[in-house]
């Protein structure tokens, strides 16, 4: 009997124990975040238009035009709150340009500013915002499908004027994605362009180059090579800014010959030297991993990174990037990855979004080292997933993500997922010929998706040094099962809550407005605050170093910014247009909860110069929007 | 009763035992200090070839020229000419401290024009050019002058000139000093678009004192040791200046193999380098041997100031390591009242 009661005492003793110790489970936590779908009501409904290509690609026509439906969001008139642009794809339809009349509802002011394109010969695939000519207003490049891409100058009136040629911009190719960077520092922003298919090819008749046009094609083997790892692809494009309007075309130069399959482009500075790095995320093929040589060399290129095994890129990824996006997400001082990826678990279960971690190791290049942590911390499973965005969505001082995903949407009774992967294997993976690939017609290709809502929550293991997360999508109010591709995140209707706009490919866009502060009618205290920064750079005021002068741009491309708090420090970068198909607000957010106490502000420019805001100035920009001027301590409340 | 262990059989075990702790010994000293990858130096190397010859009388007209022993003298085993280069040197401190900064700058150059090779000339016209554009800088800094142009005669200095006694006197020691004038520069400039193409400069010249005939040259190897230890890690450099991940700890070790065969160099140094040697191996991702040449410094010398740059250094953890030892050297460098350039370590 005692050796019985003994043993009950143990078990209970041990049971309680492994309760106590054992992690919580990071998804019994609440995180408080509510989003509202407005696109209808608030005037900036937009029903993406697809492209469609010959006929002789019928056999696939929906995964060939399964993208094109983009969002970037810019301040183009200056007036404080933020406008969208979002494209349209089909032949004759015009993308649009949603004037935020600043509450956050719209007006579309497309034909008044001329900015309509209209896809006379090819389809508008993707769109950024940046300030060209340092004049203080936004400009526009559109980028296309088998038609030149279009570059806006904005005359400073609302309107805008087409210079792509005399800029020497006017690619013609298949972008689909392109980013603003100011790579020299010189002070003037620079173009990459990122393609997919390659601009020429052979002529099935005649075996000459000639140019690749999908709407009258001279052959069907346009495909990618192989999976894993096609490099027939376009080339991608560094168009460096002369000034005066005019641009050239150093790709080479600097080292950039690859020719894979890019979805994404993002440019930030990974490993701290000051100089932005690229990343680039390949379908088909490894992404490529760029760094700026600039403190070394007086003239910068940008060196691929090769790890120490040999393999290119950052690690071990899944050749089916579709995203980039770059964010410090563990608060360490140094910007980290999201690229998408595919995820379908009921075909492949080996792949995932992946969440890259840059970690110091001498030994690797630039002294930085990438861990994929996207499994362990939870934004693994994002589906077939395409735009993906870092971003405070709760104000609590972390990073969250949001990412959209679905490939093709058909009948859930015929699956493609089949036929590709038997045509993968059975063909030994030789897929360049479209005819080769079985029909489509209305197979369901990873389609119903829903968005996820990765919000950080703090780790229950005190001692982790990785952030964790939990998927709230659905209880966020995310409820759509559009095929999502870009986001473009700001803060629309300026209550220093962030905003959402998706462009869902061939479907309804959705406007998702942040009511995380509200409840019904009521804003609440939600013990979070915000402080948002805008920043503008002096380009007439360059900085000599050395032999170089180094100048920021207006819109303050590359600047970076740390807000330290008594509890943490927060690292944000201005970004000129990043993740598929997608562009963000240029203004920095942070949150941060009511608690914590603002110590200092700290804004590193692309000129070198560094401006530090001490505590009683940093306090002062709290829940405001706030223009800061480089050089300048006077601070301008919008 | 009879005691059954044999006499032989006894001798046999305690010769084991004696055999078996020597090995064990010998397996735990090769553990520490065979890991310890010094680099073994041929018996013929002489103090000349490694620069390390005459350190006391260095020392001896380092006082003289900077005049902080009035009894001080240059001794009669010197030439007529280094004499009057001495003397010039010593005027030209002596100049510039009473405020004729033209002139003393003058006065150091011919000093070191008259004798080139002399490695406590050049240091100490380094080192007083180095002070007086730091404090010229600090001035336009309180002015709040964003691009401050140096005097004409701190113009282009000592760079230039260097480079210009380089071309009229090529010797290992012109291209030491001209080396070291590109380190001073990075202190002086430490923005990275400054700091790292001068380390370029700095490593190239170097890298040509070692590879043609000089592989022995201690200020050589230290400095170029140091030049690969302080670049960050972060940076992306040339092709050409690629270099291996042990580069500065194959460059101090080297140097630390050399003044142990040649039994020279204060206690002092001797743990200064190695704590640089340590931090040479975290850079080369080998912190266990990094930690026990911070071990070794810690035995050789207890001066207050080493014994504290080696607990902090024992403080740091495996995954901020890097990260802590980029900022103790940018620390180090940024203590300019005594320059890491100062060659005046050797001889004191």
């Amino acid at each position: 009997m005692i050796y019985l009661i003994r043993a009950t005492l143990m078990t209970i003793a041990l049971a309680a124990g492994y309760v106590w110790l054992q992690p919580r489970d990071q998804k019994s936590q609440i995180v408080e975040v509510s989003f509202v779908e407005q696109a209808q009501d608030a005037g900036c409904l937009n029903v993406h238009s697809m492209v469609r290509l010959s006929d002789r690609f019928e056999n696939i026509m929906p995964w060939l035009s399964s993208v094109g439906a983009a969002a970037a969001a810019g301040d183009y008139n200056g007036d404080g709150a933020v406008d969208l642009y979002v494209t349209n794809s089909g032949r004759g339809d015009s993308n649009r340009l949603f004037r935020n009349r600043g509450d956050g509802t719209f007006e579309d002011v497309t034909e008044v500013a001329g900015v309509g394109c209209g896809n006379p010969e090819g389809a508008s695939m993707h769109a950024v915002w940046g300030d060209i000519d340092n004049d203080g207003d936004l400009d526009l490049y559109v980028v296309k499908w088998a038609e030149a891409n279009t570059l806006f100058e904005n005359r400073g009136d609302s309107t805008f004027a087409e210079i792509s040629a005399d800029a020497g911009v006017d690619y013609w190719g298949y972008g689909n994605a392109a980013t603003f960077l100011d790579y020299d520092r010189d002070g003037l922003l620079d173009i990459l362009l990122g393609n997919y298919f390659a601009a020429q090819v052979k002529d099935a008749d005649t075996g000459e180059m000639v140019r690749n046009n999908l709407w009258k094609p001279v052959t069907t083997r346009v495909m990618h090579e192989t999976f894993t790892h096609a490099d027939n692809g376009g080339r991608n494009v560094l168009y460096r800014n002369l000034g005066h309007g005019r641009f050239e075309d150093v790709s080479k130069t600097v080292g950039m010959t690859f020719t894979g399959w890019t979805l994404s482009v993002g440019s930030g500075d990974l490993n701290n030297d000051g100089w932005p790095d690229l990343y680039l995320a390949n379908d088909f093929g490894p992404d490529e991993y760029y760094l700026n040589t600039g403190a070394t060399e007086s003239v910068p290129r940008f060196r691929l990174v090769v790890d120490p095994q040999g393999h290119p890129g950052i690690g071990d990824d899944w050749w089916k990037g579709m995203n980039v996006d770059m964010g410090d997400v563990n608060n360490d001082g140094y910007l980290d990855i999201y690229v998408t990826n595919i995820l379908e678990r009921n075909y492949k279960t080996d792949e995932g979004n992946m969440l890259w971690l840059n970690r110091v190791d001498p030994l690797y290049p630039g002294g930085r080292r990438f861990f994929n942590i996207a499994q362990q911390v939870g934004t693994h499973d994002g589906g077939w997933g395409w735009g993906g965005k870092f971003a405070d969505f709760n104000n609590d001082g972390m990073l969250d993500i949001y990412t959209v995903n679905g490939f093709v949407t058909g009948d859930t009774n015929q699956n493609y997922w089949y036929a590709i992967q038997e045509m993968v294997t059975q063909t030994k993976n030789q897929t360049a010929n479209a005819t080769d690939w079985p029909v489509m017609g209305t197979r369901d290709l990873s389609g119903h998706e829903r968005g996820r809502l990765f919000m950080q929550v703090l780790s229950q293991d005190t001692n982790a040094s990785e952030p964790a997360f939990v998927e709230m999508a659905e209880r966020a109010g995310i409820g759509d099962l559009y095929n999502g591709r870009g986001i473009a995140v700001a803060d629309f209707n300026l209550d220093g809550w962030l905003d959402m706009y998706i462009a869902n490919q061939g479907a309804p866009s959705c406007y998702y407005v942040n009511r995380t502060g509200e409840r019904g009618d009521k804003i609440i205290s939600s013990g979070k605050t915000y402080v948002s920064l805008q920043l503008v750079g002096r380009p007439d005021q360059p900085v000599s170093v050395g032999p170089r002068r180094l100048a920021s741009t207006v819109d303050a491309v590359g600047a970076r910014v740390t807000l330290t708090t008594d509890i943490r420090q927060q690292m944000r970068e201005v970004q000129g247009g990043m993740g598929f198909s997608s562009q963000s607000q240029h203004a920095l957010h942070f949150g941060m909860r009511e608690s914590e106490t603002i110590q200092s502000i700290e804004i590193r420019w692309p000129s070198g110069r560094v401006q530090h805001f001490e505590a009683h100035a940093a306090r002062d920009m709290l829940n405001c929007r706030v223009r800061i001027v480089e050089g300048s301590n006077d601070l301008t409340k919008l | 009763m009879k005691n059954h262990t044999s006499r032989p059989f006894r001798t046999y075990l305690l010769s084991g035992l004696v055999v078996t702790a020597l090995v064990v010994t010998a397996v735990y000293a090769w553990s520490r200090v065979g890991l310890l990858n010094l680099p073994s130096i041929s018996s013929q190397v002489t103090l000349e070839q490694a620069g390390l010859a005459n350190l006391s009388k260095m020392r001896d007209i380092d006082v003289y020229i900077h005049g902080l022993d009035d009894n001080a003298r240059i001794q009669h085993s010197d030439s007529a000419t280094f004499t009057t280069s001495a003397n010039l040197m010593r005027e030209g401190l002596a100049a510039i401290r009473q405020g004729r900064l033209a002139e003393g700058v003058s006065l150091m150059e011919r000093s070191v024009s008259n004798n080139p090779d002399h490695l406590v000339l050049a240091n100490a016209y380094r080192m007083e050019i180095f002070q007086l554009k730091r404090s010229f800088l600090l001035r336009a800094k309180q002015s709040g002058i964003l691009t401050p142009e140096f005097p004409e005669y701190l113009s282009g200095k000592p760079i230039d000139f260097l480079q210009g006694l380089h071309k009229q006197h090529k010797s290992r020691e012109t291209k030491l000093h001209l080396a070291f004038a590109w380190v001073d520069h990075m202190l002086l400039f430490p923005a990275l678009e400054i700091k790292a193409p001068s380390s370029v400069e700095s490593v190239a010249l170097l890298s040509e004192i070692i590879e043609q005939g000089d592989g022995q040259y201690v200020p050589a190897l230290l400095a170029r040791g140091l030049n690969y230890l302080h670049r960050p890690s972060r940076l992306v450099w040339p092709e050409s200046q690629r270099m291996l991940p042990d580069a500065a700890a194959r460059d101090i070790g080297k140097c630390i193999a050399i003044g142990r065969k040649l039994g020279v160099g204060s206690k002092r140094l001797q743990a200064t380098l190695a704590i640089s040697l340590g931090d040479a191996y975290v850079k080369a991702g080998r912190l266990g041997v990094a930690r026990s040449w911070w071990q070794i410094a810690q035995n050789i010398s207890h001066e207050d100031d080493l014994q504290s740059s080696i607990r902090r250094r024992y403080g740091w953890q495996d995954e901020e390591i890097v990260d802590r030892l980029e900022e103790e050297l940018d620390r180090g460098r940024a203590a300019l009242d005594q320059p890491m350039t100062d060659l005046a370590m050797m001889w004191n």
